[in-house]
C-alpha cells in the first residue's frame, strides 16, 4: 500500500502548491494595460536594426520625431511646433517645441541637427540601409541658433515628411551611444523595463510637452505562439490582442460578452497579379474579364470571413488620393463572357494559378478557379515556396496569374516599373506617377496618383480582391485601441481602463 | 579510479566534439546576422562591411579557438544584436527553464517509480490494464496537445491559472511565479512520466522474478515489502534513463516554453537561431551541452552508490 500512498502524496502536495500559489494571485491592476502581440524586437535599436516590431513599440510611444502620422494616415506636427517649406520644395524649415528627454535635458536644435545628420552619411552601418535611402535627397540639416532647425535638398521630395514620421525620423539626445539596450527618448512613454522573452514595460512620462498619456502603464507582451496569444486574451490575461492571424478563428471572441472584436484598414492589398505580358492577358480584354469573373464580396466572405474591404484599385482608403473605383470592371459574367469572346480566347483555355504558401492566397485559389472557369478560363492551380516564387514568378514574370500581398506604402509606383513582376507597360501612367513624384505640392501630386489609380483600373492591370483589414480583438472595458495600421508604430498614449 | 579518470575523458572529448559540431553546423546555415540587423534591402557593400565589424571575415579556425579560449575563460561573448551579455542572458532565462526541468524531472521520476512498482505487483488487475493504457496514450499524444488542453481547462474554462507568461519581477513574486510555472511542468511531465513508469514497470518486474525477491518472499516478506527491499535496483535504470532524455526535455522546453509564452532558454534559442546570432547561440548551446554532461556524472555517481555492483 505504500505505492499508494506515495501517490495519494504527491497529488496532495501538488494541489498544495496549486493552493498556496492560488491565493498568491496578484489583483489585476486597474491603471495597468497589457497589449498581446506576436513579434518580439530583438534589439531597441529604432534606426540601426530591421524588423517591424522595434518601432511598433517604441516609435510615437517613447521616441518621436518632427512630425507624426495619426491613426487616419494625416501628418501632423510632433517635436515640431509648427514648419514651412519653400517654393521649390528645397527647404523644409521646423520650429521646435519645449520639450525633454526622459532623462531631464531639454530637447535643443543640437540634437535634431545630430540625429538626422546620420542619416546623411550613406557608408554608415549604424543606420538602416532603407532609411539612408529615405533621406538620399537630403543635402544638409542644419540649426540657426533660435530653436529651429532647416533641412536643405538636392531636389524636391513629397516623401520627405512622411519619412520623417518613420524610424529614420527619430530624434535622440545629442551623442547618444547605447541604442541597443535602453532608449532616451521624448515620448509620452518611458521605457521602464524590458524582460527579454516575454515583455516591453512603458511608463507614463510626467513631464511630457503635450497630452500625458491616458494610463499609468502599458505592458507589451509577445507570445511567440498565436495559439498562447489567444488563450491569453481568453484567460484574460491581456487585455488587447493587437493582431487576428486567422480570421475565421474570429468566432471564438464574438460570443463572449467581455470583449469585441476591431476591424481597421492597412496598406495591405491582396493583388490578383495578371502576367500583362504574356498571352492572353496582354490583352486588356481579358484582364477585364478576369475582374468582371469575380464576386469580391462573395470571395471575401469566402476568404477572410467577410472582414476585408474591397478596393477597386491599387489604393488603401487611408491614402490622400483615394477613390473608391470599385465600380470599374464590376461583378458580371455575363459581360466576362462576351469580352473573352471579343478578344478571340476559346472556352477552356488553360492557365495556371501560382499560389505562395500563405492563407490569404491559399484561402481564395479555389474560389477564384472555380469563378473563371465559369466564364470559359480553365484554371491550374500550382501551389507554389516563397523561394520558388521570388525566384519564377517575381524575379523572372515565369507565370499566367498569381496572389500576393503588396503592404509597402504609397508604393504605386511599382506599376510604373516595366520589369516589375506585372509586367505593365503604360506610358501614360508611367508620366502620372513621374509628374506625382515632382509635383510642386501634395495637392498636385494626389491630383496625379488620382488619375493613375483611375487609370491602372481602367486597364486592368491587376485584379485587387481585398484590403486585408487590421483585426484585432479587446476588452471591452478598454478605449483607445489604435483601429489602422497604416504607420510603423502601435501608438498606445491614449488607451484607457473606463 | 581508472573508470572516474575513463568517465571524464569521455566527458572532455565529447564536450569538445560538440563545440565543433555545434561552430561548423551554425556556418552551414544560409544567411547570418548581418542580413538580420540590416533587413532584406540591405546593400551588399553595408552587408559586408558590418560582417568585417563583426570579425566574420578572419578565418574559421581562428574564430573557433578565439570563442573557445574565451568560453574557457568564463567569458561567453555579447549578442550581436542586442548587445547584451550572454552569461546574463543565460542566467536570466535559466530563472524560468531550470526550475521547469527541474520540477517536471522530480513528478516524473516520482510517479513513474510507485507506477511501475504498484502495476508490477497487480499484473492483470483492471487498474494496471488502465493505466498502462494511459501511459501509452501519455506516449502517443504530443506535448503541446497536453499543454493546449490544460491551458484550455485550467486557465480558460477555470480560470485558476495563468494561461502563461512569468512575472516580470521574476521569483520575487513567488507566488504569480510558481503559479505561471504549474501547467507548464505537468506538461512537460507528461510523455516523460508516461515513458518513465514503462521503464520502471520492467525494472520491478525484473526484479520480483529475481532471487532476491524470492529469498525475501520465502523469509515472510509480504510482496511489497519484498519490492521495497530491491527498491535502489528498481529506481537506478529509471534515473539513467531519466538523465539519457534530460537533453530532450530541454527539446521538450522549447515547445512548452512556447506555448505558455514563457522567456525560456528554449524560447530565446529558437530566436536566436532565427536571426542568426552566432556567437550568442553557440555559447547557449555550450552552456546546455555541459549542463547535460554534468547531470549524467551525477547520475552515474548516484547510480554507482545505489547499485554498488556496478563500481566493483
Amino acid at each position: 500500500m505504500i505505492a499508494r500512498k506515495n501517490i495519494v502524496a504527491v497529488v496532495v502536495a501538488a494541489l498544495g502548491i496549486g493552493a498556496i500559489a492560488t491565493a498568491c494571485a496578484p489583483a489585476e491592476n486597474a491603471d495597468t494595460i497589457t497589449l498581446g502581440f506576436t513579434l518580439e524586437p530583438v534589439s531597441l535599436d529604432i534606426s540601426g536594426t530591421a524588423g517591424q516590431a522595434i518601432p511598433q513599440v517604441l516609435l510615437d510611444n517613447v521616441y518621436e520625431g518632427l512630425v507624426r502620422v495619426d491613426d487616419e494616415g494625416g501628418i501632423v506636427p510632433a517635436l515640431a511646433e509648427s514648419y514651412d517649406v519653400s517654393d521649390d520644395g528645397l527647404t523644409y524649415n521646423f520650429a521646435l517645441r519645449d520639450a525633454k528627454f526622459h532623462d531631464g535635458q531639454p530637447l535643443v536644435a543640437d540634437d535634431v541637427v545630430w540625429s538626422l545628420s546620420r542619416m546623411l552619411d550613406d557608408k554608415s552601418t549604424a543606420v538602416l540601409p532603407t532609411q539612408l535611402a529615405q533621406f538620399a535627397r537630403v543635402e544638409s540639416v542644419t540649426a540657426d541658433g533660435s530653436g529651429r532647425v532647416q533641412l536643405t535638398l538636392s531636389e524636391r521630395d513629397n516623401d520627405l515628411l512622411y519619412n520623417l514620421t518613420q524610424r529614420g525620423g527619430v530624434i535622440f539626445k545629442k551623442d547618444t551611444a547605447n541604442f541597443a539596450t535602453s532608449a532616451n527618448g521624448t515620448g509620452p512613454f518611458v521605457l521602464a523595463k524590458w524582460d527579454k522573452g516575454s515583455s516591453i514595460t512603458l511608463e507614463r512620462f510626467d513631464g511630457y510637452w503635450g497630452r500625458r498619456a491616458d494610463t499609468q502603464t502599458v505592458v507589451f507582451r509577445y507570445f511567440a505562439d498565436a495559439a498562447a496569444l489567444s488563450n491569453a486574451l481568453l484567460a484574460g490575461d491581456i487585455d488587447v490582442m493587437t493582431t487576428v492571424q486567422s480570421p475565421e478563428s474570429l468566432s471564438a471572441y464574438e460570443t463572449r460578452d467581455d470583449l469585441r472584436v476591431q476591424s481597421g484598414s492597412t496598406n495591405c492589398e491582396v493583388t490578383l497579379g495578371m502576367n500583362n505580358s504574356r498571352a492572353p492577358f496582354n490583352d486588356v480584354r481579358v484582364r477585364t474579364a478576369v475582374r468582371q469573373a469575380l464576386d469580391k464580396d462573395a470571395l471575401i466572405d469566402a476568404a477572410w470571413a467577410g472582414y476585408g474591404t474591397r478596393i477597386g484599385s491599387f489604393v488603401p482608403p487611408t491614402d490622400p488620393w483615394f477613390e473608391d473605383l470599385t465600380d470599374i470592371a464590376p461583378y458580371d459574367p455575363a459581360t466576362a463572357r462576351e469580352l473573352l469572346a471579343d478578344a478571340g480566347v476559346a472556352p477552356g483555355t488553360e492557365v495556371t494559378l501560382d499560389v505562395p504558401p500563405i492563407n490569404y492566397a491559399t484561402n481564395s485559389s479555389e474560389f477564384i478557379a472555380a469563378a473563371l472557369s465559369e466564364v470559359g478560363l480553365s484554371v491550374e492551380i500550382t501551389p507554389v515556396s516563397w523561394e520558388e516564387w521570388l525566384d519564377r514568378v517575381f524575379t523572372k514574370a515565369d507565370y499566367d496569374l498569381t496572389i500576393v500581398c503588396h503592404i509597402e506604402r504609397n508604393d504605386m509606383a511599382i506599376y510604373a516599373n516595366p520589369d516589375y513582376y506585372f509586367r505593365f507597360d503604360n506610358a501614360e501612367y508611367q508620366g502620372l506617377i513621374s509628374s506625382a513624384a515632382s509635383a510642386a505640392d501634395s495637392d498636385a501630386r494626389n491630383e496625379n496618383l488620382r488619375k493613375a489609380a483611375r487609370l491602372l483600373s481602367e486597364q486592368s492591370a491587376s485584379d485587387w480582391l481585398w484590403l486585408i483589414p487590421n483585426l484585432q480583438v479587446a476588452a471591452r472595458d478598454v478605449t483607445g485601441v489604435p483601429r489602422n495600421s497604416v504607420g510603423d508604430s502601435y501608438y498606445a498614449a491614449r488607451l484607457e481602463r473606463v | 579510479m581508472s573508470g572516474v579518470l575513463r568517465r571524464l575523458a569521455t566527458g572532455v572529448a565529447g564536450i569538445l566534439f560538440s563545440t565543433i559540431a555545434i561552430f561548423l553546423l551554425l556556418r552551414a546555415l544560409p544567411g547570418d546576422v548581418a542580413t538580420a540587423r540590416l533587413g532584406t534591402d540591405a546593400t551588399p557593400e553595408a552587408l559586408a562591411e558590418l560582417r568585417r565589424e563583426y570579425g566574420f571575415d578572419r578565418p574559421l579556425v581562428v574564430q573557433y579557438f578565439d570563442w573557445l579560449a574565451d568560453a574557457a575563460r568564463g567569458d561567453l561573448g555579447r549578442s550581436l544584436l542586442s548587445g547584451t551579455s550572454v552569461t546574463d542572458d543565460v542566467l536570466n532565462r535559466l530563472d524560468v527553464t531550470l526550475p521547469l526541468i527541474a520540477a517536471s524531472t522530480a513528478l516524473s521520476i516520482v510517479v513513474a517509480s510507485a507506477v511501475g512498482r504498484r502495476t508490477a505487483l497487480q499484473r492483470r488487475h483492471r487498474r494496471t490494464v488502465a493505466t498502462m493504457t494511459l501511459t501509452q496514450l501519455g506516449l502517443a499524444v504530443p506535448t503541446f496537445v497536453v499543454a493546449i488542453v490544460l491551458i484550455m481547462l485550467f486557465a480558460v474554462r477555470l480560470n485558476v491559472l495563468p494561461a502563461g507568461g512569468f512575472p516580470v519581477d521574476g521569483w520575487s513574486a513567488i507566488g504569480a511565479s510558481l503559479r505561471s510555472l504549474v501547467l507548464p511542468t505537468a506538461a512537460l511531465a507528461a510523455s516523460q512520466t508516461a515513458m518513465l513508469a514503462r521503464f520502471a514497470r520492467s525494472s520491478a518486474l525484473d526484479f520480483a522474478s529475481s532471487d532476491a525477491f524470492r529469498t525475501a518472499r520465502a523469509a515472510g516478506r509480504s510482496r511489497h515489502a519484498a519490492l521495497l527491499s530491491g527498491r535502489r535496483l528498481v529506481v537506478a535504470p529509471v534515473l539513467t534513463v531519466a538523465s539519457l532524455q534530460v537533453a530532450t526535455l530541454v527539446t521538450g522546453a522549447v515547445v512548452v516554453e512556447s506555448v505558455f509564452a514563457l522567456p525560456g532558454l528554449g524560447s530565446m534559442l529558437v530566436r536566436d537561431i532565427a536571426n542568426r546570432d552566432y556567437p550568442k547561440v553557440q555559447s547557449v548551446l555550450l552552456v546546455v551541452v555541459l549542463m547535460v554532461f554534468a547531470l549524467r556524472a551525477v547520475v552515474n555517481f548516484a547510480n554507482d552508490r545505489l547499485d554498488p555492483r556496478r563500481s566493483e
